[in-house]
């Protein structure tokens, strides 16, 4: 299991009930968003009642500066880049999130074929 | 009316019959009624809290029509009605092969219309869907596992949940956005639960699979327990 495949999260996706909300860091930019590890659903804060951003038909844009969501080097946000996470230490501290560790969907199913 | 619907009309009339005729007293028909309610109030909860799948009142209904997602009228009647199935075609095999092996990245659509592109973390929605063959079990929360690792099997299965999800069988259907989510119970299993949650209660069994749709296009499916 690599790296990669360990996402930090901060609940469970509303819109498909059972994806993991990962926080997932844009390769280009580098901010981080809620992303649902199951149906791609986005937030852009904690907000999770918010209607959330939806993928393309075939891609996912980072909000802030359009680079792929979807494709490497977008990664899952490290343990040290959410701790910078400005919107995520709020929540934090008005007790509205818990981060939590877990196991990414896996990246490439067909490997283990 | 249906073959069930005529064998309860025909005892109905017997029991009347009887209760005339003195053959068969009150508090016999009292206490019959008395257990059926009973069992209507607990099909139900059992099918919630320990997943027995019990017939219930909807199995009774004839069902002679539903309908669809724009309020049209669907004509079940040519469907048998000794399967409650939807039979699908398998897909063309070698085209998801391919898929999985990176060599194409073309949407493929299903013999039932089911259009899978490009996208997800795992680059193809085909792709998406098959990391729901084996159990993750440090994956956070309920991980759907399909019983079926064959590519096409799994395909056809979902092809089925999503014409039956469309005739509005057995299917809890909930939309936000262009987002639809639908909740279709196929009725025998298909999988069972794993990740975090499901290894926790020793993997259960699952018979309804949850479909997330945009339009005819699938973003992703799995087995769950709703």
């Amino acid at each position: 299991m690599s790296e990669n495949d360990q996402l930090h999260y901060v609940g469970i996706c509303r819109i498909c009930g059972t994806g993991p909300l990962g926080l997932r860091e844009c390769g280009q930019c580098g901010e981080i968003v809620a992303m649902c590890d199951e149906c791609d659903a986005v937030w852009t804060d904690s907000n999770f009642d918010e209607r959330p951003i939806l993928a393309g038909e075939t891609s996912l844009p980072c909000p802030f500066c359009g680079a792929s969501l979807f494709d490497e080097p977008a990664r899952w946000a490290s343990r040290s880049a959410i701790d910078k996470l400005a919107w995520l230490q709020t929540a934090l501290r008005s007790g509205n999130v818990e981060v939590k560790q877990g196991t990414a969907l896996d990246r490439r199913p067909e490997e283990d074929a | 009316m249906s073959r069930s619907n005529q064998q309860l009309a025909r005892l109905i009339q017997e029991l009347i019959r009887g209760v005339k005729s003195g053959r068969i007293k009150v508090r016999w028909i009292v206490a019959i009624g008395a257990v059926a309610v009973g069992y209507l109030l607990l099909q139900p909860v059992l099918h919630r809290s320990l997943g027995i799948d019990l017939p219930g009142l909807d199995d009774l209904q004839a069902n002679p029509s539903a309908s669809d997602e724009s309020g049209r009228k669907i004509d079940s009647s040519n469907s048998p009605t000794t399967s409650r199935r939807t039979h699908t075609s398998l897909p063309d095999r070698s085209e998801l092969v391919a898929i999985l092996a990176g060599s194409s990245n073309r949407t493929f659509t299903s013999p039932g219309g089911l259009r899978y592109t490009r996208g997800s973390v795992q680059g193809h929605r085909v792709k998406h869907l098959m990391a729901h063959t084996r159990d993750l079990p440090d994956r956070p929360g309920q991980h759907g596992v399909f019983d079926s690792d064959d590519p096409a099997k799994v395909v056809a299965l979902v092809d089925e949940a999503y014409l039956q999800a469309q005739a509005g069988r057995d299917t809890r259907t909930q939309r936000e956005a262009e987002r639809t989510v639908y909740d279709v119970n196929m009725r025998r299993r298909i999988g069972y639960i794993g990740g975090q949650s499901g290894n926790r209660r020793n993997k259960p069994a699952a018979k309804h699979l949850r479909l997330v749709v945009e339009g005819d296009r699938l973003i992703t499916a799995f087995p769950v327990i709703p």
